[in-house]
């Protein structure tokens, strides 16, 4: 249990984790404040969305919690997308702050709930109080020793390697969110299944502990559709060609 | 207004759709999946029925079908999954990993196979 806890709370935190990290690097500092206004208001939003999410899964025929997520995800990639093409706008501070709340809200809210699902089977029980600790002080533990290496990781490769690459980084975050949410409407039968472009799942089968955090970082699937591909890449170029367009407007 | 009627339309095609399907049930009971190995045929999209009689949430995961589902206690729900071509696909119960665990077997249609 103890090892099912550190896993899940890591999967769970890691991308709050990481985008917490990048907004961190890119955004000024009288708006890194607004990250954790986001944190803080993305709290009672899980508590909420955890209590009520057996009827929300009951929306739609039954479709409810996949259609919005796949929502919330789409939101995701919007608002990361419109918070870079702001600040190469040089637009105002307020609306950054907002895009950068809105986004860490709801990347925590979206990829927190499993593992609330999770705390809210075992807190009852005695037993299980002390595996969900030590497990969530070594989740936390991990978490945060990757959070800092990345930060100073994309602080030294902004200076040494392309003064993007925090951009970049989050891009190919937010399109792996964007395929997180077609995942989730094939799964319903809303999204069409194409034929697979490559199965990768013998070089790096999809169990190991790379493939999970690819897959929370990135999306990475084993499986991979000539669409889902089409639309991942599409995903991650398109915001770098909309940041170029607008460097040379202004 | 226009973009809400086409969701419906979305919707109800994708309902008209899914009635097509070939449909299996799973129940969950005591942490187990019941049955746990399901032969369903090749490249056909299935429809996968879950059924919690636990008094608990279970996650399903499969890595090897891409498909993650909350189980909620005692309701149903389902997702879809396929066309596959033949194999094995395991699946698992992420908050009892070591009881609830199954797999598709998925064969060409018109192949006996032994349950």
């Amino acid at each position: 249990m103890l090892i099912n806890t550190v896993i899940l709370f890591l999967q769970n935190i890691l991308p709050t984790l990481v985008v917490a990290t990048i907004l961190l690097i890119l955004l000024k500092e009288g708006s890194k404040k607004w990250l954790f206004h986001g944190i803080g208001l993305a709290v009672p939003v899980l508590i909420i969305q955890t209590y009520c999410s057996q009827y929300l899964s009951e929306l739609f025929s039954g479709l409810g919690l996949e259609i919005l997520y796949a929502c919330g995800y789409l939101l995701i990639y919007l608002a990361l997308l419109l918070l870079v093409l702001s600040q190469h706008q040089h637009t105002q501070a307020t609306k950054q702050r907002l895009l950068a709340s809105v986004s860490l809200l709801l990347v925590f809210s979206l990829n927190s709930t499993s593992f609330s699902w999770y705390l809210l089977n075992y807190i009852n029980q005695v037993n299980a109080l002390d595996s969900l600790l030590l497990g969530l002080t070594l989740g936390a533990g991990i978490g945060l020793s990757f959070a800092i290496l990345l930060y100073f990781f994309l602080d030294w490769a902004r200076a040494h390697i392309h003064a993007q690459a925090p951009v970049i980084c989050l891009f190919l975050f937010a399109a792996g969110q964007l395929i997180q949410g077609i995942k989730l409407l094939a799964q319903v039968d809303l999204w069409p299944i194409t034929p697979l472009l490559f199965n990768s799942g013998e070089l790096l089968p999809a169990q190991s502990v790379l493939a999970s955090l690819f897959s929370v970082l990135l999306g990475y699937h084993a499986r991979i559709t000539q669409l889902n591909a089409v639309i991942y890449i599409v995903a991650f170029v398109l915001p770098i060609i909309l940041i170029k367009r607008n460097k040379h407007e202004i | 207004m226009r973009l809400s009627g086409f969701f419906l339309i979305f919707i109800l095609f994708s309902t008209y759709a899914s009635a097509q399907r070939l449909e299996y049930t799973i129940t969950l009971k005591d942490h187990l999946f019941f049955p746990s190995q399901l032969t369903v045929p090749a490249n056909k999209k299935i429809k996968l029925i879950f059924i919690n009689l636990d008094d608990s949430i279970e996650e399903f995961d499969s890595f090897d079908l891409n498909r993650e589902k909350v189980l909620f206690p005692n309701r149903k729900s389902s997702i879809y999954i396929g066309p596959l071509p033949k194999g094995k696909y395991n699946f698992f119960g992420e908050y009892h990993p070591n009881s609830a665990r199954g797999s598709v077997l998925v064969i060409e249609e018109g192949t006996s196979h032994a349950n």
